[in-house]
């Protein structure tokens, strides 16, 4: 601790103290912070001051910097300057021919008067949590039948014909889909329900029904990516490792669990992240599969499938409330970051080697 | 080499933060202002170039725009020489959102087709064009009724006309004739009165075990139409109309309760249709399992150019007392002038008033199945009620004395009152609680978005010439 209490924290001194001269004479109203041989334990400062010390960063050579500008410039432009914008408009109403600030009114409306909203943000969940095992259970058992094929041509069959339903594009096999779910007995669902003596199931038609077969798309249409992804993590792991455990009397099982889950852990998280955030964002479904004629109409029955961005869209685009639609997004962004930023910690915590 | 390392870290914040802000300043700056639109004198006044190219957006249909890219560009075409249209098809769903960005990039086309559902919006965002008063007479050329409701005023201008019907159009009873010819009977046969009609339905449908194997009466995916027609049927035409006022619409009172009771009827009494099979009835009815079909005549050109094998007409609904009122009637809004380029609006108010014109509109109301708003077309025999099968019952429908002319409303409204349909005939739920809530949530939006577009029961009490051939 210094004088003052506070926790010291060296981070080269000398080199910062030259910047903070350097750059204090340059600056009307930077403020030196390092007073101290010292600096106070603050993180930002640190970043900040880090970030200063170009040299750890900036490309030495002059095409590299151009094109580290240019690369910045993207980013602000295509990606953070639209976030930054849908902050701005969320305080304000903006619709056809109204422009006008209106403070934290779309926020109250949406917490206090939106039930909409709610059942929204509960139907993501919902989805999110039936389609994220499916697509990681599925992924990986397709991955681990696929990988034991020796002959690398039946393999590369194999990954094709899995892979071919996450590249074909979903507008594209809507229709099939529609006709798959149709609910009485011309549905191929249903015909394959009824070997098993189900009565025909009502896929699109009913609120039971209607988000569980949007996720069994959903998983038909991921899987084979996640698949792709896990058969190339299972491939990098050392055969020496199962020999030796094979040697060392372990079962298929219990190598499974212990040399094939662990090492294929990073792997998995990354497929739960993007997975998920996939799940979240999914809008293409609820746009071309629900329709009025398949029984729900878009989003239904009864918001069963009003996902959260088909709800955005909506509010923002169909319905021209793009301030409100605005102010649904923020909140729902500061969701989704929260939910991947603590699922990466959670799995991350969990790696073992 | 210090000199340098201090130079270049300098140079490239200040170069970075003066871009940074120069971008946000850039992007922050308000769009350009559409061109003025001229009057009609003074776009007949500015001269037009030698050779002037149109880009007319058309949305999806396919009929009509084979129609108008085959035959009715050609005409006009060989009518105006020095005017070429390149014409350009958009999906309905995206054409909003389409008008909206490419008028904010400053390429909007200089026509467009629209949905009455968006007439609202897109005049509200400056994107349609005044129609000028040298272009058409609208209460002379489109009667008294439409020069009401299609005056627009925006942002304290004065009012004037951005978009106006090409026609009106309404629910028909669909037949099957060979389907009537093979259980011995002719489309005269057809009852006129529900209790008979459905009595009469009942006896020529026909079930496998659960399957449906022919429809009497198909209505699966108009039960959101037949409903409000239904409560014309038994209501009138005022009473009947769901909206009382511009920020009132009635869908829970007995009137309304009654309607959707007496469409699930149709599955669950009479059992005509199927809602568990969830084939839809226009589809039912073009494969040649539907004997009648509940439908809007816009299906017209769906049968004439996809179902090409079935032999079809067209009658009247069946009404309490097989009489009408039949239900309601509702615009097809309509062709539109968007340019922001001052040196083409002579020749696409020229296009404009083309579209809008007996030449097109001839072959236009045909394909679309809509009665001419045009008054000049309203003698045309094969418009009359005399012009055959397909049809005569168009012609009776949408006399002013037959029908109700409800206007229309943006999509929001339409999908909030829309929300019954999967409540009522798919989850079963309690009708009058399901209309009730809808009703609520209707009237809440209505509160703060009172609708000019909406004709109402009140605007009928003042102004009763408008339910009468007159009007």
């Amino acid at each position: 601790m210094d004088a003052d209490g506070r926790r010291k924290t060296l981070i080269d001194s000398d080199r910062i103290r030259k910047f903070c001269h350097l750059y204090s004479k340059d600056f009307s109203g930077f403020t030196c912070v390092l007073k101290y041989p010292y600096i106070s334990h603050n993180t930002l400062h640190e970043f900040w001051l880090k970030f200063m010390i170009t040299e750890n960063w900036l490309p030495k050579h002059t095409t590299g910097r151009v094109v580290l500008f240019l690369a910045f410039l993207f980013m602000f432009g295509m990606i953070w300057f639209p976030i930054l914008e849908m902050f701005y408009w969320s305080f304000f109403v903006k619709e056809p021919g109204v422009f006008e600030f209106a403070g934290l009114s779309n926020f109250q409306k949406l917490f206090t008067n939106d039930p909409i909203f709610w059942k929204s943000l509960q139907v993501t969940f919902s989805f999110a949590v039936m389609v994220v095992p499916g697509v990681v259970g599925l992924g990986l058992l397709l991955a681990l039948a696929v990988n034991t094929i020796k002959s690398t041509t039946i393999r590369g069959i194999f990954t094709v014909s899995f892979f071919t339903a996450y590249v074909v594009p979903l507008v594209a096999i809507a229709l099939v889909w529609r006709y798959i779910y149709l609910p009485g007995k011309q549905g191929l669902l249903n015909v394959i329900v009824d070997w098993f003596g189900v009565n025909p199931i009502r896929w699109l038609s009913t609120s039971e029904w209607a988000l569980r077969s949007l996720a069994i798309l959903r998983i038909w249409k991921e899987a084979g990516y996640a698949m792709v992804l896990f058969l190339a993590g299972l491939q990098a792991i050392p055969k020496e490792f199962y020999e030796a455990a094979e040697v060392d009397g372990a079962n298929g099982w219990r190598r499974f669990r212990h040399i094939t889950i662990p090492l294929l852990t990073p792997m998995i998280a990354f497929v739960v992240v993007i997975t998920t955030l996939g799940a979240f964002l999914a809008f293409t479904e609820v746009y071309v599969i629900t329709t009025q004629d398949s029984g729900g109409g878009r989003g239904g029955p009864n918001f069963a499938t009003n996902l959260m961005a088909f709800h955005i869209f909506n509010t923002a685009i169909a319905y021209g409330h793009e301030g409100y639609g605005s102010a649904m997004s923020a909140v729902f962004f500061v969701i989704m970051v929260a939910v991947g930023y603590g699922q990466y910690r959670f799995i991350r915590a969990s790696f073992e080697y | 080499m210090k000199s340098t390392e201090r130079l270049s870290r300098r140079k490239f914040l200040a170069l970075t933060g003066t871009v940074t802000a120069g971008v946000l300043l850039a992007a922050c700056a308000a769009p350009a202002p559409a061109a003025a639109p001229g009057s009609g004198g003074e776009a007949a006044a500015v001269a037009v170039p030698e050779a002037t190219t149109l880009v007319a957006w058309f949305t999806d249909r396919r009929t009509i725009n084979v129609m108008t890219e085959e035959e009715a560009i050609p005409d006009f075409e060989a009518s105006n020489s020095g005017i070429t249209v390149d014409m350009q098809f958009v999906p309905e769903s995206e054409l909003q959102q389409k008008l909206l960005t490419a008028k904010a990039a400053g390429n909007a086309p200089d026509l467009s087709s629209i949905d009455e559902t968006f007439l609202d919006t897109l005049t509200k965002q400056g994107v349609l064009l005044p129609i000028p008063e040298e272009v058409i007479d609208v209460k002379a050329e489109m009667g008294e009724l439409n020069a009401e409701l299609y005056k627009i005023s925006v942002n304290n201008a004065p009012p004037a006309y951005y978009g106006l019907p090409n026609g009106v159009f309404s629910a028909n009873l669909f037949y099957n004739a060979t389907l009537l010819d093979e259980l011995g009977y002719t489309p005269d046969d057809i009852p006129t009165r529900w209790d008979d009609f459905m009595v009469w339905a009942s006896d020529v449908t026909e079930w496998e075990g659960d399957t449906l194997k022919r429809s009497g009466f198909a209505i699966f995916g108009n039960e959101g139409s037949l409903a409000p027609d239904v409560r014309y049927h038994m209501g009138g035409p005022l009473e009947g109309n769901q909206f009382a006022t511009k920020d009132h619409v009635r869908l829970a009172d007995d009137l309304g309760v009654n309607s959707w009771k007496f469409a699930m009827d149709v599955y669950d009494v009479h059992k005509t249709d199927s809602k568990a099979e969830g084939l839809n009835s226009r589809e039912r009815f073009g494969f040649g399992n539907a004997v009648t079909l509940y439908q809007w005549t816009w299906f017209n050109g769906v049968m004439d150019t996809t179902y090409t094998d079935i032999d079809w007409g067209l009658k009247s609904p069946p009404t309490m007392d097989g009489n009408p009122i039949y239900g309601r009637r509702g615009p097809d809004v309509g062709f539109t002038v968007t340019s922001q380029n001052t040196d083409n609006l002579h020749a696409a108010w020229t296009f404009w008033r083309y579209l809008v014109s007996p030449a097109y509109l001839s072959k236009y109301c045909k394909l679309r199945g809509v009665q001419p708003s045009l008054k000049a077309m309203w003698d045309d025999p094969s418009f009359s009620a005399d012009a055959g099968p397909r049809w005569g019952a168009i012609a009776v429908n949408n006399r002013p004395e037959n029908t109700v002319d409800e206007g229309f409303s943006p999509r929001e409204l339409g999908d909030i009152v829309g929300r019954s349909l999967a409540s009522i005939r798919d989850e079963g739920d309690d009708i009058a609680s399901v209309l009730q809530a809808n009703e609520l949530a209707a009237n809440e939006f209505l509160a703060s978005n009172p609708q000019w577009s909406i004709i109402t029961a009140a605007d009928y009490e003042a102004n009763p010439q408008w339910l009468t051939s007159i009007g």
